[in-house]
């Protein structure tokens, strides 16, 4: 069984890199149902556990958290889906350092990127060792998981 | 005197965010220059007068450690100030680039504030020596 720590961990470090890196304000909260595609980011981690750990969210999120990123109103579409990418990594190293310790060596692939139907999603959710779901001022869900092998 | 400045990302975004927050810091800025990779920095490095590169080390082809080496082991550049952005905190990962010769390691994400600490602690020194870690 996982540590009720390395919950806490993941969720508080989400909540800090997206406040940080894009100025949202996220807050814990139970998932309301998404509407259309899901762009969900991967990226693997190999350290004293291995797995992957999954950010996922709307387009309309992403594309805001992209915009919030680079300080400006709109961004190009191929921006997007890198941006959820990149804060999947910050959120990578963060949680990494929480988890094993900076003295551990986790080594951490590239992130990528692709968009899902709902329920494909709400499958790869059901199925994470770890899950926190956010909401943020207007109302937009981003998901964090990890899948950690042998939990 | 305006510092010019390389940010080397193979993220677009990543390249894209550190330029505003860069904006942010209130320092005084020259040129901002951006590559995409370690390759490109060279170039780059090549043709414009940089004063400092904020690189990141996790990148596909050329890794940040390679371009760090490359940098120190070139005579247009082995003085030229760098500064690694990354979101990995391993302090093994700190030590091998800063015995590579880097001058700071900042942690993504960061705050303005932080950026423009390192980047004074960075100039002020004058050129490239040890390096100094920040958060």
């Amino acid at each position: 069984m996982l540590d009720e720590a390395m919950g806490e961990a993941l969720k508080e470090a989400s909540i800090s890199v997206l406040e940080e890196a894009a100025f949202l304000m996220p807050l814990a909260s139970q998932p309301r149902p998404f509407r259309g595609e899901v762009l969900q980011a991967h990226l693997s981690f190999d350290g004293p556990m291995k797995g992957t750990l999954m950010m996922a969210t709307s387009t309309a999120a992403a594309a805001r958290v992209a915009a919030n990123i680079l300080g400006v109103d709109r961004v190009e579409r191929d921006a997007v889906p890198d941006a959820v990418g990149e804060l999947l990594n910050m959120l990578a190293g963060c949680v990494m350092s929480e988890w094993f310790g900076a003295a551990e060596n986790c080594a951490l692939g590239l992130p990528s990127t692709k968009l899902v139907a709902v329920p494909e999603h709400e499958a790869a959710m059901g199925k994470a060792s770890l899950r926190v779901t956010l909401m943020t001022e207007e109302d937009e869900r981003i998901d964090v998981a990890a899948l950690i092998e042998g939990a | 005197m305006a510092w010019n400045v390389l940010i080397v990302d193979d993220s677009k975004i990543l390249r894209g965010m550190v330029r505003r927050i860069l904006g942010l810091t209130g320092l005084d800025i020259g040129e901002v220059h951006e590559a995409g990779g370690g390759h490109e920095a060279l170039e780059v490095l090549g043709r414009a007068h940089i004063d400092v590169v904020l690189a990141d080390i996790n990148m596909p082809g050329m890794t940040g450690a390679e371009l760090v080496d490359r940098i120190r082991k070139s005579p247009i550049s082995a003085r030229t100030h760098v500064v690694v952005i990354s979101s990995d905190r391993n302090q093994a990962t700190m030590d091998t680039m800063k015995s590579l010769g880097i001058d700071a390691y900042l942690t993504k994400p960061f705050r303005a504030e932080a950026l423009r600490d390192v980047l004074n602690g960075v100039f002020s020194k004058g050129s490239a020596a040890g390096a100094s870690h920040a958060r």
